[in-house]
């Protein structure tokens, strides 16, 4: 059996207060194991991006726990919580935000950058083996203005991966591409994620992306209505 | 481990250029702000230095020595408290002076002329001229050829125009001596001179030894042993210089005062340091305003960019250097604004040095006081002047970014991320 590398237990999230409180995640417990290739689905509203951000140590839970390789996040500030993302956790954004100033090359060295990396000729060879593995060698020198959605995410899937992190989370990572560009995006997650054993988390909409996890979690009104895993 | 600060500047830095005209319009006021001060610190500098130079060059020169007494009674410039033995005074000022210092004895005192119709009061002085013009300028303002020559006198050209005297016209100089009485001689106006200073051009009779023996009746006594030290290229060296060497001469003789520019000037560079005060304040006011342009570039900068900010912070960017990153930018802005400034400022000081600015149309001949008639200013290089409106520029640009930094490390990474 894989190690366990994220466990959530009773998690609940709750925003507002008194008229104007809402429930975004009640009661839930989950675990994912190194090199799962999972997806959480769901209609909007139903938690999908609270549980990505709780996961991911951007938000904390109101009640329950969260422990990344048996370390609880719980008793955590902010600068710590920080130096753990920095460390284990890689995003991909739906709208994919990559720093517009930086070349291709430069945003994928940027995870490294503020791990803290000062060796500038390890740093250079490691991004461009990942920009080779995404195949945007070609537009390394590139800014984001200069790219397509597809190609843009290619670079944010890139930037996510050069650090070799524990887990990679991504919300929405095709919902501003079309179908083609979609598969294909989510195809190169599942070919690294064979290759690498990087653990990948991604919410969706879309029931033909659901179809290429291995694991799909299905939310609604912030509770776990079902966890179907599939085979590979 | 800390996040890369090189890493930290690029963003920054392509940030700033991202953005040309925000930029360009922020250091602009900057740039203008610094570049004003440095001129206006230039012209004061420029000011002080003619009117220091003026009061050298025609009245006082570098050090005046005086009797002690001469110095209590300086007001009424009495006759009777010159200088004991000025001779081996003066034979021994080598030692105690920098090298190349010159001086000369004159004697200044109060008396009355008179173009034979109408009075007025005047101030004689018996120059000996062999020393004096290794000491003063005057000599060089004498129209005609009455300088030294005895039974002649130069008197200054507003006071001819009082008298409404010319070249070969005679006067009457009348002097109040020690014992009460009065006694008065005639000469003939030998020279008319140009004198820079509405003091000297109103009142000042220049005359020779022997005429000054027959007017009172006696051998003249030195009542000042005026001193020229060699020039330094910045004023305030000079005065530092004349202060010290006077101090010098005061301890090795009791008798004597010895008033150094510094302290003959004491009131104008009093007022200069008030001038010198109102630029600092203009500069205050400059950079208050280019820090609400830096502090608005820097709040947009932050706006425009939250999710950014979202993003950095997702990957582990730590609040301080989210504040730092931001903080880079406004110093980034205040390092173009203030390079901008001492640029123009240079060019500013290199035209008020090389072309200088006269004022003497604007005063025409109102008594400017201590700043000499047709006043003519050439700016002066003063490396700390730039250097001050560039640390001005670059600590003002930082601190307006502070607080907009402060705002922008303080972001909670999942509304930044929701930002549209």
């Amino acid at each position: 059996m894989a190690e366990v590398v994220l466990a959530l237990k009773n998690v609940t999230k709750v925003y507002g207060k008194g008229e104007g409180e809402v429930t975004a995640l009640h009661h839930v417990s989950l675990a994912f194991e190194q090199g799962e290739f999972a997806a959480v689905v769901g209609p909007s509203g139903s938690g999908k991006t609270t549980l990505l951000n709780i996961i991911g140590c951007l938000d904390s839970p109101t009640e329950g726990e969260l422990a990344w390789k048996g370390v609880q996040m719980k008793s955590m500030n902010k600068t710590e919580l920080a130096a753990y993302r920095r460390t284990h956790v890689s995003f991909v954004f739906q709208s994919y935000n990559l720093i517009p100033v930086l070349t291709v090359t430069e945003n994928v060295e940027l995870p490294l950058l503020i791990e803290g990396n000062h060796d500038r000729p390890q740093i250079r060879e490691r991004a461009r083996a990942i920009i080779a593995m995404v195949g945007l060698s070609d537009k390394a020198g590139r800014f984001p203005t200069e790219l397509s959605g597809g190609q843009e995410q290619r670079v944010a899937i890139a930037r996510a991966l050069v650090k070799n992190p524990s887990i990679v989370l991504a919300d929405e990572p095709t919902a501003n591409l079309d179908s083609h560009t979609a598969s294909e995006i989510i195809e190169l997650m599942g070919e690294i994620n064979r290759k690498t054993n990087t653990t990948f988390l991604f919410s969706t909409h879309d029931p033909r992306i659901m179809e290429l996890a291995h694991r799909v979690i299905t939310l609604r009104d912030g509770q776990i209505e079902s966890d179907e895993r599939r085979a590979p | 481990m800390k996040a890369n600060n090189r890493m930290l500047f690029r963003i920054a830095l392509r940030n700033v250029a991202r953005h040309k005209r925000r930029t360009a319009i922020t250091a602009i006021v900057l740039t203008v702000g610094i570049g004003v001060f440095i001129m206006f610190q230039s012209l004061l500098a420029g000011m002080d230095r003619v009117t220091i130079d003026t009061a050298i060059d025609y009245d006082s020169g570098s050090i005046s020595l005086r009797s002690k007494d001469y110095e209590a009674h300086a007001t009424s410039q009495p006759l009777e408290y010159g200088l004991q033995d000025s001779e081996s005074i003066m034979a021994g000022l080598g030692v105690l002076l920098p090298a190349g210092s010159t001086w000369t004895p004159r004697t200044r005192f109060y008396v009355q002329v008179s173009n034979w119709t109408d009075e007025t009061p005047a101030l004689a002085f018996v120059v000996r001229p062999d020393t004096d013009e290794k000491v003063f300028k005057t000599a060089q303002k004498v129209e005609g050829g009455g300088w030294g020559v005895a039974t002649e006198a130069v008197i200054g050209t507003d006071l001819a125009r009082d008298l409404n005297v010319k070249l070969g016209d005679s006067i009457v100089i009348t002097a109040a001596l020690p014992n009460g009485s009065l006694n008065a001689i005639e000469l003939t106006v030998g020279g008319i001179a140009d004198l820079p200073l509405f003091s000297l051009s109103q009142q000042a009779i220049y005359m020779t030894a022997q005429d000054a023996e027959a007017l009172i009746g006696a051998p003249a006594p030195v009542t000042e042993i005026d001193i020229r030290i060699p020039p330094a290229s910045r004023l305030d060296a000079l005065v530092a210089e004349a202060d010290e060497a006077a101090s010098r001469i005061e301890k090795g003789d009791s008798g004597i005062a010895a008033v150094s520019i510094g302290e003959a000037m004491r009131d104008y560079l009093a007022m200069r340091n008030m001038k010198s005060k109102f630029a600092y304040i203009v500069i205050v006011i400059v950079l208050l305003i280019s820090s609400v342009g830096i502090f608005n570039t820097i709040l947009m900068s932050m706006y425009s960019r939250i999710r950014e900010i979202g993003v950095l912070a997702a990957y582990g960017l730590e609040p301080r250097q989210i504040k730092r990153l931001f903080s880079l930018e406004g110093m980034i802005i205040g390092i173009i604004g203030s390079v901008g400034g001492i640029l123009l400022g240079a060019v500013f000081v290199w035209w008020l040095t090389s072309q200088g600015l006269s004022f003497g149309g604007m005063f025409g001949s109102l008594d400017l006081g201590n700043l000499p008639k047709d006043l003519f200013i050439r700016g002066e290089w003063n490396p700390a002047t730039f250097a001050q409106g560039f640390l001005f520029g670059v600590l003002v640009s930082w601190l307006a970014s502070l607080m907009p930094a402060r705002k922008a490390s303080g972001i909670e990474v999942t509304e930044a991320l929701r930002f549209v």
